[in-house]
This record gives structure tokens, C-alpha cells and sequence, in this order.
């Protein structure tokens, strides 16, 4: 199986695995419910199984180009950081806590995207003037 | 080139991500429930004020040449001095059982705060029970659990122990003035400094308000303003009737016998007892009443792992 199928197959895992976390949470929550819990399994399956079907369909050879993996292991590297922060915000919010540190995950993952989308750009800079 | 291989390297990259994301992830969880923090710092007093203003006390802890209490009279359900008067009945509606507390007194600074083993922190904490002994209180319940979170508007017996304002819509908080009144004001429409100087000795930041004017607030308006369950739960919660006279309740739940009670239906009882302000406190667990060296209710959190440990309490020593 080809890296895209594979990588998309995880994600839907995960998908499936944060809706089940999610309903298994709300029988303790007494009553509370968060928004970023209550919709964290997008993050995998946009982020995740929506962006690389995407790229299956635009591009189905992406994963035998070099820059493959480092694009990949940054790209997965910024969703496992902005799904951290958002299940912590929702368990935070339904226990009434808070924590300073939550503003990081945000922070870096904010800036892991931004440094995958440079990476592209300059593979497709350098790309074109290649050719 | 090397050091950008080391991203491409099939496993390695992954286990290493893993490694410190499951670390900062623990780190972070530690942080909110379990790490004490004591904040250092004095706490802010207001400004000094010129003789001609009322003679109004903000700190409530001593009068000048001791406070000659008489000999209280004291059953199972009430306490009375020249002070203060509180008489505690038990209800039952709503499939939960309930404990309605009135109580009546003379000054403002009968009602006084006390932070868990007197300090000011993050997570430290201590049972009402205890908390209200060591304070020789008569009456206490839980407050609003601040030590668990870094945000809210915190002045207790006038001083300002923290202005951190949390945001809208979930910024309402109560605050008792020099006088006994209770407002429901927004945290950060002014700063913490500017409610101290205009007599506010105590603020609890929690919510949501449940009476204002008279009148309940209506189911909605709890919900959009609640960072809390709005069903059946255990509860604390304040009222005032009219200065100096106060309804305090604390609703068992989380039990086969006492479910609790809905944030409406709470709001419903306050106007029964006839309250212009009402305001929640922090419930579940926390929610504690103790009267005359015993918790009179049944803490939720008790059958399993005794009483909570909280931040703070509200409470009355009878004396000024």
C-alpha cells in the first residue's frame, strides 16, 4: 500500500478513536460539553484524511518525491500539536481549570503549518525554475 | 544537509515527536490540576481614605478593644448572638435534598472569606470543614474554588489578591460591598483597584448570576453565561434579600436520593426566598455547608473520596 493510503487509512483511525474518547468523556463530564471536544475529530479527518486524499488526487506520485517525508513529518507533526491543545482545551473548559501552557500548542502548531507552507512554496519555486 | 535528514528518517523522527509531545502534554495536565503554585506578592489595599468618607470597615478580621460578644444560643440547625442570627432548614423538592440557610447581621464585616491553609495559590487546598474550623467559624460553605484556575477578579476582605478578568459572556461576578449589598458586576470593565476603592470587600468569580433584580434569569441567558453543568448537579449558592440578610443553599446530588438541582431550579428557589441577587457558586463536589462544627449535607464527592478539598470558603465566626 502506498504511503498517501496508508497515511490517510491512520488518520481515519485516529477520527474514530477521538469520536469514541468523545463519548466515552461525556458519560463523566456531568453535563458539560466543550466545543473543541465536541468537534476535535475534524481535525483529524479534515486535517488529516482530507488533506492527503487531496493530495493522493492532485498529486498521486507526492510520496515518492524526496521531500515526501519532510513535508509529511512536519505537516502530521502541526495536526498532533493543534490536537493536543484543542483536547486539553476541552477537558480544561469542562473541569473549570486553566493553564498558561495551553497558548503553546497554538503557537508552535501555528508555526509548524506556516513552515510547511514555506517548504512548498520553495519545492515549487525551485521546481519551476528547474524546468 | 545532515541535519535535515534527520527528518526524513523513518521512525526516529516520530518516536522523538511522540516522546516530547506525550511529556509537554503531561506537563501541561500537571499544571492545571495538580502543581502548587503560592503567588508571592502583597495584596493590593485600596486607596486611603479621607475622614470625612463613612467610617465603612474592609477589613473584617478584629474591631479595635475586642468584640464583647454575648453567650450565643446554639441548636443543631441555628446559631445566635448579638451578631449575627442563622437558622438552617432542610428541604426536599426536585428529587434532591436541600439546605437553606438565613441568616441576618449586624455589620458587613461579619461575612468574612479565608483562603485554604491561609495562603493564596494554585491548588492548595483544604476541606471547608477544616478551613472553617481553623477560623473558629460558625457557619461556612464552600466558595468559588479560585485556586483552580489562573483567570477571575479576586478581592477578599478588602484586599486585591488578583485582577485577571475573564472574558465575555463568562465574566460576571458578585461582589459584596462595605455595606453588605450584593451587585453582580463585569469583570474587566474596570480594574480590580477601582472596585476596591468603590467599597467592594469581596468578590467571587464564578457564576452564573442566577437573580438580578428581583427576578430569575432566564434559562438561556444561564446557559450562554454558565461554564458549568446547567442540569441536576449539586450546588452552592448566594442571595441577598436585602443588605445584611443573606439566603445561602446547598443542594445535595450526584446520588440515588438527591439528584440535585437544575441552575433554573436554583434560580426559582432564591426568588422564593425572596432574593434580589443571586449568584452560583462552585458546586459538584465542592458544594459544602457546615454549621456549628458539622457539615450538615452529604458532599457529592464524600461517598467515595470524602470531603473535597477546595480553595476558599465563605463563613461567619460571629463576631464583627
Amino acid at each position: 500500500m502506498d504511503k498517501l493510503k496508508k497515511t490517510v487509512i491512520v488518520y481515519l483511525l485516529i477520527t474514530l478513536f477521538t469520536i469514541i474518547l468523545e463519548i466515552v468523556y461525556y458519560q463523566f463530564s456531568h453535563g458539560m460539553r466543550a466545543e473543541s471536544m465536541t468537534y476535535l475529530f475534524l481535525c483529524p479527518l479534515f486535517l488529516g484524511c482530507g488533506v492527503y486524499e487531496a493530495v493522493a488526487f492532485i498529486c498521486p506520485k507526492a510520496d515518492s518525491s524526496k521531500y515526501f517525508r519532510i513535508v509529511s513529518n512536519l505537516y502530521n507533526t502541526a495536526v498532533a500539536v493543534l490536537y493536543a491543545g484543542l483536547l486539553l482545551k476541552g477537558i480544561f473548559l469542562i473541569a473549570g481549570s486553566t493553564s498558561q501552557l495551553l497558548n503553546y500548542y497554538f503557537i508552535i502548531s501555528f508555526a509548524l503549518f506556516t513552515d510547511v507552507l514555506i517548504i512548498l512554496v520553495l519545492i515549487f519555486i525551485r521546481n519551476k525554475t528547474a524546468n | 544537509m545532515n541535519f535535515f535528514r534527520f527528518f526524513t528518517k523513518r521512525y526516529i523522527y516520530a518516536s522523538l515527536v511522540a516522546v516530547f509531545l506525550t511529556v509537554f502534554v503531561v506537563y501541561t495536565l500537571l499544571d492545571a490540576f495538580v502543581i502548587i503554585k503560592v503567588y508571592s506578592g502583597a495584596a493590593i489595599t485600596p486607596a486611603p481614605r479621607s475622614s470625612t468618607q463613612a467610617n465603612s470597615s474592609v477589613s473584617p478580621q478584629h474591631t479595635e478593644g475586642g468584640d464583647k460578644t454575648s453567650e450565643p444560643i446554639i441548636t443543631e440547625y441555628s446559631y445566635q448572638n448579638q451578631n449575627i442570627n442563622i437558622q438552617v432548614e432542610k428541604y426536599r423538592e426536585h428529587n434532591s435534598n436541600f439546605y437553606v440557610a438565613d441568616i441576618k447581621i449586624v455589620s458587613a464585616s461579619c461575612l468574612k472569606t479565608a483562603f485554604a491553609k491561609d495562603t493564596f495559590g494554585k491548588h492548595i487546598t483544604q476541606t471547608t470543614s477544616k478551613n472553617a474550623w481553623n477560623h473558629r467559624a460558625v457557619f461556612a460553605v464552600n466558595g468559588d474554588y479560585y485556586g483552580f484556575r489562573d483567570d477571575g477578579l479576586i478581592i477578599r476582605n478588602g484586599l486585591l489578591y488578583r485582577d485577571a478578568p475573564r472574558s465575555f459572556p463568562h465574566n460576571e461576578a458578585l461582589a459584596i460591598t462595605n455595606t453588605g449589598e450584593f451587585k453582580i458586576i463585569k469583570e474587566g470593565e474596570k480594574s480590580g483597584y477601582d472596585f476596591l476603592n468603590e467599597g467592594i470587600v469581596q468578590t467571587f468569580s464564578f457564576g452564573p448570576t442566577l437573580v438580578e433584580n428581583g427576578t430569575a434569569r432566564d434559562t438561556n441567558n444561564i446557559q450562554e453565561n454558565a461554564l458549568v453543568p446547567v442540569g441536576d448537579n449539586p450546588r452552592t449558592a448566594i442571595g441577598m434579600i436585602e443588605p445584611l440578610h443573606y439566603i445561602f443553599i446547598v443542594v445535595d446530588g450526584r446520588t440515588g436520593d438527591s439528584v440535585g438541582m437544575s441552575l433554573s431550579e436554583l434560580a426559582d428557589e432564591f426568588v422564593k426566598w425572596g432574593c434580589i441577587t443571586a449568584y452560583n457558586l462552585d458546586g459538584g463536589g465542592s458544594a459544602t455547608m457546615y454549621l456549628n462544627k458539622k457539615v450538615l449535607n452529604f458532599p457529592a464527592d464524600g461517598q467515595v473520596t470524602g470531603e473535597r478539598k477546595i480553595s476558599d470558603i465563605l463563613y461567619f465566626d460571629g463576631k464583627k
